[in-house]
């Protein structure tokens, strides 16, 4: 019997290609956001708006849409009039680089202002798969309830920011803001915590505006990196 | 259950390690868990029981070490391990400390090997 080191990450084979991604979606100089959260927050009625509204101000956006089985999401999200791809992962529970890498194949990136992937509905899993993202945005609906960020740390202490999601619906729920801002930043001091209606459009003006500051901050920092 | 995507790494990363030194066998994996790592360590046994077999670690013991949350105080000035990945705060002074050190770790720190049985030539 010998003992051998091995020191190597587990998932080291993802990160290497989520480096790649990342670094293909610099040089194209497209903005990429992954969406995490447990299923029926929302994330594809906010998409839905987002995806619209951004593209009425002139963005060029285009999402990808992770699911288990359906393109339900993906056929949503085409309304918008945006480039929408499914990624069906036949029962994994979660979004890989490899998957992402497979289904940009033929797209020029370069084309693109923002590349939005919406993850698997699930709050467990997504949060230790880097899929070269810039941005990680965690969503959390008032129907939910304010404790799943002490439920979930992990994946609320991944992301870069957190959306409380069907605002309109806070009162009939008896939803406590205050109580999930607290939670949120017991798991994530100084997360940025935003709060929006896809439905009414509530908070979509600072939810619009924080990802243009963010990609233009980004953008702005590769330039720097460039000199 | 990301268990066996993990699994399926580790079965492939262990695997050409023992083929590079050339044992037939694997009998322990030491795996380092991160408390953030979201792993289930009974759902991880299952999986790698599934995803092993027929590989040279069939068989193989799966050892985790839990690795704690650690984070940097910026007032005590010094790295602390938390109590709970529930509250971010630092256990000796109570400030809020977003800067996390360690407590994603996902690694296999080294494996045990048999070896291949002398043969007797002649």
């Amino acid at each position: 019997m010998r003992t051998v080191d091995v020191k190597q990450g587990i998932l080291s084979k993802n990160d290497r290609l989520a480096r790649k991604l990342r670094q293909r979606f610099e040089e194209a100089g497209v903005y990429v956001l992954n969406m995490v959260s447990s299923p029926g927050t929302g994330k594809t009625e906010l998409l839905q708006r987002t995806l619209k509204e951004l593209s009425e101000a002139g963005y060029k956006v285009a999402a990808l849409v992770g699911d288990l089985q359906t393109d339900n999401d993906a056929k949503r999200l085409q309304k918008s009039g945006v480039p929408v791809r499914q990624i069906t992962t036949s029962g994994l529970c979660h979004l890989e680089a490899q998957m992402v890498e497979e289904h940009l194949a033929d797209w020029n990136l370069a084309d693109y202002d923002f590349l939005f992937v919406e993850n698997v509905g699930n709050l467990v899993c997504p949060s230790s798969f880097d899929l070269g993202e810039q941005l990680r945005i965690a969503l959390l609906s008032v129907t939910e309830g304010e404790d799943k960020p002490l439920k979930y740390p992990p994946i609320f202490s991944s992301a870069h920011v957190a959306v409380i999601t069907k605002a309109d619906l806070a009162e009939a729920c008896e939803f406590q803001a205050e109580s999930a801002y607290e939670n949120l930043q017991s798991v994530h001091p100084n997360i940025t915590v935003l709060t929006t209606s896809a439905r009414t459009g509530l908070g979509f003006l600072e939810w619009l505006d924080y990802l243009t500051q963010q990609r233009r901050a980004w953008l702005d920092e590769l330039k720097g990196a460039a000199v | 259950m990301h268990e066996l995507s993990i699994a399926r790494n580790i079965v492939e990363i262990v695997s050409q390690v023992a083929m590079e030194e050339k044992s037939p066998r694997v009998s322990v994996i030491h795996l380092q868990i991160g408390a953030l790592s979201c792993v289930v360590p009974s759902a991880l046994e299952f999986a790698f029981e599934v995803a092993s077999q027929g590989t040279p670690t069939e068989g193989a013991r799966l050892q985790m070490e839990c690795m704690p949350v650690v984070v940097h105080c910026d007032s005590c000035e010094t790295e602390v391990a938390l109590e709970s990945p529930q509250s971010f705060r630092c256990p000796r002074c109570a400030q809020p400390t977003p800067t996390l050190v360690s407590g994603r770790e996902l690694e296999i720190s080294r494996v045990e090997l048999e070896e291949e049985p002398i043969c007797a030539h002649g």
